[in-house]
């Protein structure tokens, strides 16, 4: 029998391909071990995923030792997901504009499609900027029901 | 686990039009080369273009922004650009995006191919 893996931490490189590789095998054992619905661990790693590629590639390049963690838990019935780097500080939440979605072709504009989809697909989330480090949190319930 | 082979792409023909397949995940370490192969075709063609994602099991904002550059310059051009083939949790990503307002997305291959001018 293989206990339940509650909890998962780990440091992700900031080459954006060994990051997002190390995210989604994180993902998929942690979704396997603890019963996670399908739709709920591909939720969980588009937005982690925009999150973590927006980090890499504006916040922790202007450091000279980035760090960049993830980790997973089970906490009262719910996933939650919590990212943290030493980045310049950016509340992605408040700080990018959403895109005008219904914009026609000529007029929409390339780019702040990452955040937006992550701000749609979990309602329930946190930024907070504290010792140097950003912190973003994502939950939502185990069932994967919105 | 490497991530070398995420994505890989093959490009098929219908009659005369080009039909891109890739096959992996399109996310923000693979999708300059996503781009890179349909504006390979923009240049060759300059369109009808087709984009199968049957094959496709994930994509991201970084695929979402490389198709949105190709349409732009498809429709600069007066080119088409048609998607298909795909699975509904990609479809999702889509929809929530606002782009199958913006982009032809069609069930399948011969669908896409049937609408193009």
């Amino acid at each position: 029998m293989n206990e339940k893996q509650t909890r998962l931490s780990l440091n992700l490189e900031t080459d954006l391909s060994s990051a997002l590789a190390a995210l989604s095998e994180a993902l998929a054992r942690f979704g396997e071990s603890n019963d996670l619905p399908e739709e709920l661990v591909q939720r969980l790693g588009l937005a982690l995923d925009e999150l973590v590629t927006n980090s890499i590639q504006h916040g922790v390049v202007e450091v000279s030792q980035p760090e960049l963690r993830l980790e997973l838990r089970m906490e009262d019935g719910e996933v939650v997901a919590q990212l943290e780097d030493n980045g310049i500080p950016f509340d992605p939440f408040e700080d990018a504009p959403d895109p005008d979605i219904h914009a026609s072709l000529e007029e929409r504009e390339i780019g702040g499609l990452g955040v937006f989809l992550t701000k749609t697909l979990f309602p329930n989330r946190n930024y907070t900027h504290a010792n140097g480090f950003n912190c973003i949190t994502l939950r939502d319930p185990e069932i994967g029901e919105k | 686990m490497g991530n070398g082979d995420v994505l890989s792409l093959v490009t098929e023909k219908s009659g005369d039009t080009p039909v891109l397949v890739p096959m992996g995940r399109i996310d923000g370490s693979t999708a300059a080369m996503f781009q890179d192969a349909l504006l390979k075709l923009v240049d060759e063609g300059g369109g009808p273009i087709v984009v199968d994602f049957e094959k496709v099991d994930y994509i991201s904002s970084a695929g979402l922004r490389a198709l949105l550059l190709v349409a732009k310059r498809l429709q600069a051009n007066d080119g088409k650009l048609a998607l298909c083939g795909m699975r509904d949790h990609i479809f999702e990503v889509f929809k929530i995006s606002g782009f199958n307002e913006i982009l032809a997305i069609h069930p399948t291959r011969q669908d896409a191919i049937d609408e193009l001018p």
